[in-house]
């Protein structure tokens, strides 16, 4: 489904991925870790098309697709789905009617049909009931005044309303209690299935224990260092990433 | 320079006949004079740095004169307002149309032309026509009231909350010679009296003119006025407008302005807080496109203890647009307890636009309460990124930005119809195809 060959991006004219090669397959849910500022949200940025990020050197190919010749908008109608680590408030932007836009656009790009704002809130009321979501973030503005959860929450329930066929989570378990990482893990299970993948960014293993991942990456200085299955989370999580750096290094 | 004040007095000249009521006459004439010793004002006034007068020497003006003109009722169709019954007065080329109009029929809400007004009713409002504008600044307003001779003349009784709100619809039609309009609105409400008002200016075709208006509201103790302006002028309109307000203890004005269209406009809107305890809300948006240049002038005169004002104002300019913005607090001495609080924020959405904005207080009194801001950014590039992300175009995610910034204006109308109705006109009005910002 996603094919990462031998990338290199700058931010700002400084290389932050330095020859990144990944793939992941239709089904498959990979985690990847690493230290702070190894590179995983450039990353997560490039794939979806931040303006800013400039890809430099590599190919990503996504369904067979050259994913880098598309725009975030196209990414985005192909089935791709960023949750942001920090995702940016909208003041006077409702959320409802944002999401629809987006449903819609994407709908529209797929040659289906719109929904109408009944239609929508059907789908919408049902989203927030399988996940445990209260409504109230229906009528507030995009992310405004949420707090670092509810942004979160509202990144999960964007992602379970659009149904991405590329889910990209950027640390969305970070400062999350029990109760909310469940949600997380419930919006990705959910939607776990054999035309869909998964890219899981995330700092601490515990989130694994609810998605429990296909594969684990390390990312270290803008590439990938080593790679396994669940039991690599499991090691990192005990021994910290020093012995992955000499491993790499030697 | 020399032309343009020519233009004021080949204006007064040509306009020249007299009124028949000696005192109107009488200060018809000193501002005539007063007009043609000063001329227009220029940018050597501050109050005029950034808004020339020089598109106005392109237009070929000539006093309006009431000709008359072909329109049936269902012309001003296109002009309804769904689900928003008013009463309405309409205005072409600057005289009253009466078949295209519908007054209310009560003693609660009087409302005729200054055209048609009897001598017994227009004593009621002497005081406002002879207000003397002397400055060199105020000289539009002077040549106002040495050329107005109709226009819309509105009292409201003590105590009367007319059912629905008056709309007042200045209509331009193409002639074949671009015209100078002259309108004088004046609105007394009694104690405690209510009015909403409903101020558009509009046009059909693209006709070139100029307006110039100006409007007196007097408040009485406790009366409150809301007041709405939709500006669409055409694209070769110009339109030149004054409001003064002045309020009685616990009277409330409510202002909400949007300007769409003209050419080259400008508003000053001056708030004499005389009475304790008022309050005076002026919020104003201006979206503007092409080569239009709008400048709004907010002058809160606080005269007395315990009084309230906020000035928000809010604009985006595209193209090569051009927006002025100067809200000035003066707090007299002795106005203690007065709570003031100035906004402006711009938004730039083309390099070559541009925004003069200048917020100024002017404080005489101790206990004052006075916060004042304006910004100039672009659109957030973090939150266009957001909204692509999730499959909505550029284009649309700039228009769902835009608007968004624009809301916080038109949400400030009550009226769950005319907010719709408004913002469905902003909306309408706003790029939807923008060159590309990658
Ligand atoms: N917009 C930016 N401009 C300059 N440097 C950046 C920018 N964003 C990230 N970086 C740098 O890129 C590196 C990788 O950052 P990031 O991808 O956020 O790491 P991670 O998500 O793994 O913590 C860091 O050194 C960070 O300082
Ligand atoms: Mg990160």
């Amino acid at each position: 489904m996603l094919k990462i060959e031998n990338l290199h991006a700058e931010v700002g004219g400084k290389e932050i991925l330095k020859g990144l090669s990944l793939e992941v397959a239709a089904g498959e849910v990979a985690a990847i870790m690493g230290p702070n500022g190894s590179g995983k949200s450039t990353l997560a940025n490039v794939l979806s098309g931040r303006p800013g990020y400039e890809v430099t050197q590599g190919r990503v190919s996504y369904q067979g697709e050259d994913l880098l010749a598309l725009s975030p908008e196209e990414r985005a109608c192909a089935g791709v789905f960023l949750a942001f680590q920090y995702p940016v408030e909208i003041p006077g932007v409702n959320n409802t009617y944002f999401l629809r836009a987006a449903l819609n656009a994407q709908r529209k790009a797929r040659g289906e049909d719109e929904l109408d704002s009944m239609e929508f809130l059907k789908l919408v009321r049902e989203k927030l009931k399988t996940l445990h979501i209260k409504d109230d973030l229906l009528h507030r503005a995009v992310n405004e005044g949420f707090s670092g959860g509810e942004k979160k929450r509202n990144e999960v329930f964007q992602m379970a309303v659009l149904e991405p066929r590329l889910g990209i989570l950027d640390e969305t378990d970070s400062g999350l209690d029990i109760d909310a990482l469940k949600i997380v893990a419930d919006g990705v299970n959910q939607l776990r299935g054999e035309d869909r993948a998964f890219v899981v960014v995330t700092h601490y293993q515990r989130l694994l224990d609810y998605i429990v991942p296909d594969s684990v990456h390390v990312l270290a200085d803008g590439q990938i260092v080593k790679s396994g299955d669940k039991d690599l989370a499991l090691k990192l999580e005990s021994e910290g990433y020093g012995w992955v750096a000499r491993e790499s290094a030697a | 320079m020399r032309q343009r004040d020519s233009l004021a007095r080949r204006l007064i000249e040509q306009a020249g006949a007299e009124v028949g009521v000696d005192w109107w006459d009488s200060v018809r004439r000193d501002h005539a004079q007063r007009v043609a010793d000063t001329g227009l004002p220029s940018r050597r006034q501050e109050n005029w740095r950034y808004t020339s007068l020089a598109r106005l020497d392109k237009q070929e003006l000539e006093p309006a004169r009431n000709r008359g003109h072909a329109l049936q009722a269902e012309d001003m169709a296109p002009f309804g307002i769904p689900d928003w019954p008013a009463e309405r007065m309409v205005f072409i080329n600057g005289f009253f149309v009466p078949e295209l109009s519908c007054l209310p029929d009560s003693m609660d809400l009087r409302v005729t032309s200054l055209r048609s007004v009897d001598d017994p009713q227009l004593e009621g409002f002497r005081p406002l026509l002879e207000r003397q504008f002397q400055s060199p600044e105020s000289a539009f307003a002077a040549l106002n009231t040495a050329i107005a001779v109709d226009g819309a003349l509105i009292e409201v009784a003590a105590g009367a909350q007319p059912e629905h709100p008056l709309e007042c619809i200045y209509l331009t039609l193409p002639e074949e010679q671009a015209l100078a309009c002259h309108l004088r609105n004046m609105i007394i409400l009694g104690e405690g009296a209510r009015l909403s008002l409903m101020e558009r200016f509009v046009s059909m075709g693209e006709p070139s003119y100029l307006s110039n208006c100006v409007n007196q509201f007097r408040l009485s103790e406790g009366a409150r006025l809301t007041h709405v302006r939709l500006q669409q002028e055409s694209s070769a309109g110009s339109l030149i407008t004054r409001t003064d307000v002045e309020q009685s203890e616990r009277s409330h004005y409510e202002y909400c302005g949007i300007d769409l269209g003209g050419n080259l406009v400008r508003h000053d809107i001056n708030v004499s807080l005389e009475g304790s305890d008022s309050a005076a809300s002026v919020a104003g948006l201006y979206a503007l496109d092409g080569e239009r240049h709008v400048d709004n002038h907010v002058r809160m005169d606080h005269r007395s203890r315990d009084a309230r004002s906020e000035t928000f104002f809010k604009g985006v300019m595209d193209d090569r647009s051009r927006a002025v913005f100067n809200g000035k607090v003066v707090v007299q001495p002795g106005a203690d307890g007065t709570d003031a609080s100035q906004t402006n924020r711009n938004l730039l959405l083309s390099r070559q636009a541009e925004v003069d904005t200048k917020p100024e207080l002017e404080i005489y009194a101790d206990d004052v309460k006075c916060a004042h801001g304006a910004t100039v950014g672009q659109l957030d590039e973090d939150q266009m990124f957001y909204l692509r992300s999730r499959g909505i175009s550029q284009d649309d995610a700039r228009v769902l930005l835009i608007y968004a910034f624009c809301r916080q204006v038109v949400d400030r109308l009550e009226s769950e119809s005319l907010r719709d109705y408004v913002a469905g006109q902003v909306l309408g009005h706003l790029p939807g195809n923008q060159e590309e910002t990658e």
